[in-house]
């Protein structure tokens, strides 16, 4: 899955350029990710293109996730479909991830005093 | 001295018969020097030629008829007129034409004694084209070996259970069975040739003393053969009186008797063997019959709401399984199915009886009620168990049945089990396979016993399977049974088929498993299945074992749904099929490409159903843990989302080696 980066205020935003993750990506998009992974990073994926996630695609992210909390930094979504948001909440990941509506809530979310 | 002249190298020895023989020779010689014009020329010599003696000088080597040997030689009287070896060769040439003279003699009187035998024989094939019984046909063949001479002593002995027993005897009054290893019998037997004997002592010496002709003075005994049987008995004749003994034509006419015999013995033989496969076939025939007009009724029409098939193959031995089937006019179907212990035509019509006793007490139950009301199966049982109970257990016969009642507008089966195999219950809903079991014993087993039915409810799509033991106990050549539990997995697996199907399914399956091995038991299996109330037809898809094709499957199975489904519910069938399909992917394929998955949607107005089939490594999916949900695993959360979505799952192992997971889930939640 291509993806773009783009930073904004000390903040990586990461915006998902495919459809679909799924078993059939997971495991290319985590490899392609590593270098965005930096320690410390501030993340937001932006999902807004994103219609398809399964458990596989989940398990990346998760991975991404708990990379970043390793190394101080987090990692945050937003712009998620209603498809994607289903499976995070049947499977409560909505409750590990910071989930936020718009790319615009993520970034204040990340600002000081937020 | 005398020009004719016969003499013997050993007058002492000289036997009757060879003397007669040799003065035959020296006639036949004499003969051709008085046709020839040898005048008193010449003189014949002649002697029998013993063993150890050779032959005298310028004589000629000469046989006589039965096995002599003996030398003729002529002698010139003035040598000086014969040129040299010249009556050596006439002599050779006179001998040579004495021999086959004798052999022609010989000939004569062998056809002569062969003519007699034929005509027995003649005889004997007019005695067998008559009605003679065997026992008679072979007294005459012993009447015709003895000749009438109230002298003679006949036996012919055949081989039974390892013995020699008497079979027809002539003459005499008792005859032990034999060791065909000892005595005479015992030397006849490994020579395989007749034997004739001679002198009270001889045979007392050469045979035991059970034998019947111990003591006699002259015996002969004779091998019955056949080519395809080999030696199978003998045949003896003797006498105690001092008349003389037995010759070579009596042995051959014997030999000739013997095997006329053994011809006789032998069609008894296979015409005993035929009738009894002949009455075995007749007794398969009769069974069968039974089973078709009185076991086994025909399924009703099926109708809008039951789908009914029944299948019954009567195996190699009767046996009384029956089916009945009872169509009221409100719609609901009484199911009888039974099997009587024990095997046969008795079986089949205590069957017959069982099905007769529980129709009328349907009739009389029903006579005893308002109209419109229908008895119910346990009142039905009990009054039919009270009518033939008593009758089963003075036969110490028994018959499990099972007596169902399927009211397809209430949903619901009621039955009452005597001692019969399990009713598989195939509930639609969630893909399981349940057993209907009562408690109650088989009929004949004890008096007085109380019926009582039991109840479960019914959706639309449940298939009920009864059945024989007959398809549970099918044995295959390691005489492994086929068993309720692959019974189980064909009707979960074969549901979709419906009712005829799923029958055709089983005994597949079931003649698979048995390979070479014959049904030792009847086959009976009635099927029935509760209508879906909307069947949408069967939509499929076969996809390869790659990541690649998820998207493609995702979009059918969603297409599958049509117009009227919400996007929630798409989405999670999308979700859900893939976390299916990438599991068998990954923990069934291990990721190798190539291999088929087939996946088949068969919704009805109730429930979304899918069937996803593949041919990898058995997994279970029960197995597989609970994921976390701290968000400290990447996985594991593929069977839960499964679950979640799908309410009723249920993997499936088919015999021919295929994983099949049956997912549904209602439409209304």
């Amino acid at each position: 899955m291509e993806f773009i980066t783009e930073t904004s205020t000390g903040v990586t935003i990461v915006t998902l350029r495919g459809e679909t993750l799924d078993a059939s990506n997971a495991k290319a998009l985590k490899t392609d990710l590593a270098p965005v992974l930096a320690p410390g990073a501030k993340l937001i994926f932006d999902m807004k293109d994103v219609r398809f996630v399964d458990s596989s695609g989940l398990g990346a992210l998760l991975s991404c996730l708990r990379q970043v909390h390793s190394s101080g930094g987090d990692l945050r979504l937003c712009e998620m479909g209603k498809a994607v948001r289903a499976l995070f909440e049947l499977v409560r990941m909505h409750r590990i991830f910071e989930i936020y509506n718009s790319r615009e809530e993520a970034l204040r979310s990340y600002a000081p005093g937020a | 001295m005398d020009p004719l002249e016969s003499s013997t190298t050993n007058p002492e020895a000289k036997p009757k018969e060879s003397a007669q023989g040799l003065s035959a020779l020296v006639e036949f010689f004499r003969q051709r020097l008085s046709e020839e014009p040898f005048g008193s020329t010449v003189r014949v010599s002649a002697g029998l030629l013993l063993p150890g003696f050779a032959l005298p000088d310028g004589a000629v080597h000469v046989d006589l008829a039965q096995g002599c040997q003996a030398w003729a030689r002529l002698t010139a009287l003035q040598q000086e007129s014969w040129p040299g070896g010249a009556l050596e060769a006439l002599a050779r040439s006179w001998g040579e034409a004495y021999s086959a003279n004798g052999r022609e003699i010989l000939l004569m009187e062998e056809l002569a004694v062969d003519w007699e035998s034929l005509q027995a024989l003649y005889d004997l094939s007019a005695d067998l084209q008559s009605e003679l019984k065997p026992e008679e046909m072979l007294k005459r063949i012993l009447g015709r070996a003895i000749s009438n001479d109230a002298a003679l002593r006949a036996v012919l002995l055949v081989e039974r259970d390892g013995v020699l027993g008497p079979r027809a005897m002539q003459n005499l009054d008792f005859c032990a069975d034999l060791d065909p290893a000892g005595g005479l019998v015992g030397q006849c037997v490994s020579e395989q040739r007749s034997l004739v004997l001679q002198g009270q002592k001889h045979i007392a010496a050469a045979g035991t003393p059970s034998e019947p002709w111990n003591g006699s003075s002259s015996l002969a005994l004779v091998p019955i053969t056949t080519a395809a049987r080999g030696l199978f008995g003998l045949l003896a004749v003797w006498r105690y009186d001092s008349a003389p003994g037995f010759n070579s034509y009596f042995v051959r006419l014997l030999e000739a008797l013997g095997q006329q015999a053994a011809l006789i013995v032998e069609s008894d033989r296979l015409n005993r063997t035929l009738l009894e496969s002949e009455r075995f076939r007749q007794e398969i025939f009769i069974g069968s019959l039974i089973q078709q007009l009185l076991l086994i009724g025909a399924p009703p029409e099926a109708s809008a709401r039951l789908e009914v098939a029944n299948l019954a193959l009567p195996s190699q031995t009767v046996d009384g399984d029956f089916i009945d089937l009872f169509a009221h006019p409100d719609g609901t179907l009484d199911v009888l199915i039974g099997d009587v212990m024990g095997k046969g035509i008795p079986a089949a019509l205590l069957g017959a009886a069982t099905k007769t006793h529980i129709l009328r007490a349907l009739a009389e139950k029903a006579l005893e009620m308002a109209r419109g009301e229908t008895p119910s199966p346990e009142d039905i049982i009990n009054c039919a168990s009270a009518a033939i109970g008593p009758d089963l257990l003075t036969l110490e016969r028994f018959v499990t049945l099972c007596y169902a009642r399927i009211d397809p507008t209430s949903r619901r089966v009621t039955l009452v089990d005597c001692g019969h195999p399990s009713t598989l219950h195939y509930r639609a809903n969630t893909g399981e396979v349940v057993p209907l079991r009562g408690d109650g014993l088989p009929f004949g087993v004890l008096p007085g016993e109380r019926y009582k039915q039991i109840e479960a409810p019914l959706e639309p799509g449940d298939m009920l399977l009864l059945y024989s033991d007959g398809v549970t106990e099918a044995k295959n050549a390691e005489k492994d049974m086929y068993g309720e539990e692959r019974l189980t997995a064909t009707l979960r697996i074969g549901s979709h088929l419906g009712a005829a199907g799923l029958l055709a399914e089983i005994r597949n399956r079931v003649k698979e498993f048995c390979g070479d091995e014959k049904l030792g038991d009847d086959f009976t299996c009635l099927a029935l299945k509760i209508r879906p109330e909307r069947a949408e037809p069967v939509q499929e898809i076969t996809i390869l074992s790659s990541y690649a094709d998820l998207e493609k499957m995702r979009n059918w199975a969603a297409s599958t749904l049509h117009g009227g489904a919400t996007s929630e519910l798409s989405d999670e069938i999308k979700l859900a099929m893939t976390e299916v399909v990438v599991n068998i992917i990954r923990h069934g394929y291990r990721e190798e490409p190539g291999h088929v998955i087939r996946i088949r949607a068969e919704h009805h107005a109730e429930s979304l159903v899918f069937y996803v089939e593949d041919w990898a490594r058995e997994w279970a999916m029960a197995s597989i843990p609970a994921p976390s949900f701290e968000g400290d695993q990447d996985g594991g959360f593929g069977v839960f989302i499964v679950r979640s979505i799908f309410q009723h799952v249920v993997l499936s192992r088919s015999e021919d080696g295929r994983n099949i997971l049956r997912l549904s889930k209602p439409r209304k939640q």
